[in-house]
């Protein structure tokens, strides 16, 4: 099944784009079910590591709002999600505030509704109750953990910043705040510091809502002030908002509390005039939209078109550009949608397309907004399943003329990675980050690599360096290393080790290792599947690769279709900018050193392994 | 303001339950390395949210570095300089 633009990958939901804070935005517009309630509802993101983690609360409060007859969009502001611009672009806040206002714009088109209500978390409602201020009119207003001033945040922030070792943030200008792997300028944190919710004038909506966090009992102002104001303020706190912030594969959905923001969004009372409603505009799966040189399309596929993806393309295509040949796919690391962490998938895919190739950004089953089959969850970390929704990317890529398909992975996603170019021929490389397991097994779920890796640790490397710093002496003494959680690990090594040593003495080496991973990551060399692994040099993970393909990879001298690199100063998601344009330079790097002594063209009639 | 007793519960029992740390904080000696025990950036904010909320103070900008956090030493050091804790120091002289 070829990929398409004409239909949707969730069940009422449509792709829109329009354009705020100077370019397009992209967004999902949910039309309410019937009954309709005449109500327009924008929900507004938090900014960061917090919007990664909220997303699949967002998408599951839209269809729940919807199935209740409400119009809903969710959208990325400018500079965020699969939105145009950067963190590092001037005029962030105001860019973010047009965003929401435009956003507002589309609700009441594709709606056709006059009433609006707003919905945020953290800056998001911060956000929605400045653009609502500003705009007039809003009759809704939903708070959820809202940062009563911008100050407040920039001050955790901060907090967050100074808990990062300094060496990954030498690189950033002095003023600019880089924190869980997004950056703020030093003009974005002086704009975010005149954010003030206290002293909106005139009030931002009728009515507001205002819900605690269960995890950090902070009521803050904004009751007393709202209720001062005159504005119909409740205020309660509900269970959910520390289940949402926490690692995207580990979120857990409150629908209580998203069932409680319906009811009290139900139960706003009927104006007595309400202004006259738009006329409803049909909404049109959008085409695509330009930026910088590059064209991005939203895209639906599969079977039956339940996927999602986003494919960036130069936006103009010459008939002698034989980069656009080649499709980068990128798939999802955990639960992270298809932005990835710290959005640098989309780094990432507009730097692949600027240089004139063609990377798509996808959802795998249950994760973002490709919603086939059941929804996301730690067991589907390591799914061999996984790999028929990559085949599906890659018949939807294809249709569209490209013909060498590189897998990109970070973590999990190089997991996927690995397994489909095992089982699909017409992957012609793949680019392996961080990886901490590239093969599962069911049947050793308990055992040694599989058990020990779901905790994370640093590399043996660089525990052994560590040895030759006095100070690491005095911790050990102390306490303060978790010695048995490292000597686990290091026992893993070691009993791995001596099983492969008697397995040779016994003569039974050579046809394990066929059946391992060094073994099948030669049969994908022989066939001319091209190969880069990019590894932190601290990452744990780098263990689990050494072992199997050697130091630095020399278990696989002699492969011309195989490197690896170790990167310095860099963590398991690549959050510094730093280190995500090393990767970006590696990255465009190798293809065009393949691109210059390749011989072998991906070949459609290779074997696949399983 | 509370006793250096008293403010170390106080700061072990908001590390429990919003430091994510990979340890049981009760087996943590006072000037144990948090991040070394598992507690992330993320974690890190909540954790200085809750001390603000636990000793109702808020800690100024220059207290925002890893340092503060690094430890229940460092905290509860930090949480005297803001008058929150009775200083341990001044105390026994």
């Amino acid at each position: 099944m070829t990929g398409s633009t004409a239909t949707k990958a969730q069940p009422g939901a449509v792709p829109i784009v329009f354009q705020a804070g100077g370019g397009p935005c992209f967004g999902w517009f949910h039309a309410g079910s019937a009954p309709a309630r005449g109500v327009g509802v924008v929900m507004c993101r938090p900014l960061g590591y917090e919007g990664l983690c909220a997303y699949q609360t967002y998408t599951q409060l839209a269809e729940t709002l919807a199935a209740a007859g409400f119009d809903v969009v969710r959208f990325d502001y400018h500079g965020t999600g699969d939105s145009a611009g950067s963190d590092s672009d001037p005029g962030r806040v105001r860019a973010w505030i047009d965003s929401v206002r435009a956003a507002i714009d589309e609700v009441r088109r594709y709606g056709g509704v006059s009433r609006v209500a707003l919905f945020g978390v953290r800056l998001g409602a911060t956000l929605a109750a400045h653009a609502a201020s500003e705009l007039g009119g809003v009759e809704s207003l939903v708070m959820w953990a809202p940062c009563a001033t911008g100050r407040s945040l920039v001050r955790e922030l901060r907090a967050a910043n100074a808990s990062r070792t300094s060496t990954l943030h030498d690189d950033i200008a002095p003023g600019d705040v880089e924190a869980l792997g997004f950056l703020f300028t030093q003009e974005t944190v002086k704009d975010l510091e005149a954010l003030d919710c206290r002293t909106l004038t005139p009030a931002p909506a009728q009515r507001v809502l205002i819900i605690g966090r269960d995890d950090v009992p902070i009521e803050g102002p904004l009751p007393e002030k709202y209720r001062a104001m005159g504005m119909d303020t409740d205020y309660a706190v509900l269970p959910g908002y520390a289940s949402m912030m926490v690692e995207p594969h580990e979120v857990v959905l409150e629908q209580s509390t998203l069932d409680f923001i319906k009811d009290w969004l139900l139960a706003a009372p009927q104006p007595e005039t309400a202004g006259p409603a738009p006329a409803r505009v049909e909404t049109v799966y959008p085409a695509g939209y330009e930026l910088e040189g590059v064209r991005e399309t939203p895209i639906t596929f599969g079977t039956t078109h339940a996927l999602f993806g986003v494919l960036a393309e130069p936006a103009q295509l010459p008939d002698n550009n034989r980069h656009c040949d080649t499709a980068i796919l990128m798939l999802n690391v955990g639960g992270n949608y298809r932005i990835g962490p710290n959005r640098i998938h989309v780094k990432i895919a507009r730097s692949m397309a600027a240089a004139g190739y063609r990377a798509f950004r996808l959802d795998l089953t249950g994760i973002g907004d490709s919603h086939a089959g059941a929804a996301f969850c730690m067991d589907n970390l390591y799914a061999k399943d996984s790999s028929a929704d990559v085949r599906a990317a890659i018949d939807c890529l294809a249709a569209k003329g490209c013909k060498n398909f590189y897998l990109m992975g970070i973590c999990s996603g190089s997991y996927v990675a690995f397994q489909t170019a095992l089982v699909e021929p017409r992957v012609a490389g793949q680019i392996l980050m961080n990886s901490r397991l590239l093969e599962w097994r069911d049947d050793r779920a308990g055992e040694s690599w599989q058990a020990s890796m779901q905790i994370g640790y640093k590399s043996t490397d660089f525990y052994l360096r560590a040895l030759l710093r006095p100070d690491v002496y005095r911790r050990l003494l102390l306490g303060e290393i978790n010695v048995n959680g490292i000597a686990k690990r290091f026992k893993t090594i070691i009993e791995a080790r001596l099983e492969r040593a008697m397995n040779r003495l016994l003569g039974r080496s050579a046809e394990q290792e066929d059946e391992g991973v060094l073994g099948k990551m030669r049969k994908l060399s022989e066939r001319g599947t091209d190969t880069l692994v990019i590894s932190a040099a601290e990452d744990d993970g780098r263990d689990y690769l050494e072992f199997h393909l050697g130091r630095r990879g020399n278990r696989m001298k002699g492969s011309p279709n195989f490197r690896m690199l170790l990167v310095d100063d860099c963590d398991h998601t690549f959050s510094s900018e730093q280190s995500q344009q090393f990767v970006i330079n590696a990255m465009l790097e190798h293809l065009r050193r393949r691109a210059a002594v390749q011989s072998i063209p991906p070949q459609p009639s290779s074997p696949a392994f399983a | 303001m509370k006793s250096t007793e008293q403010a170390d519960t106080d700061i072990r029992a908001v590390l429990r339950d919003h430091g994510r740390l990979a340890q049981d904080i009760a087996t943590l000696a006072p000037d144990a390395d948090l991040y070394q025990a598992g507690m992330t950036s993320h974690a890190s904010v909540n954790v200085m949210l809750a001390l603000e909320g636990k000793f109702d103070v808020e800690f100024p900008d220059r207290m925002l570095k890893r340092s503060v956090f690094a430890s229940v030493d460092a905290i509860r050091s930090a949480l005297a300089e803001l008058g929150a804790v009775a200083d341990a120091q001044v105390a026994q002289a």
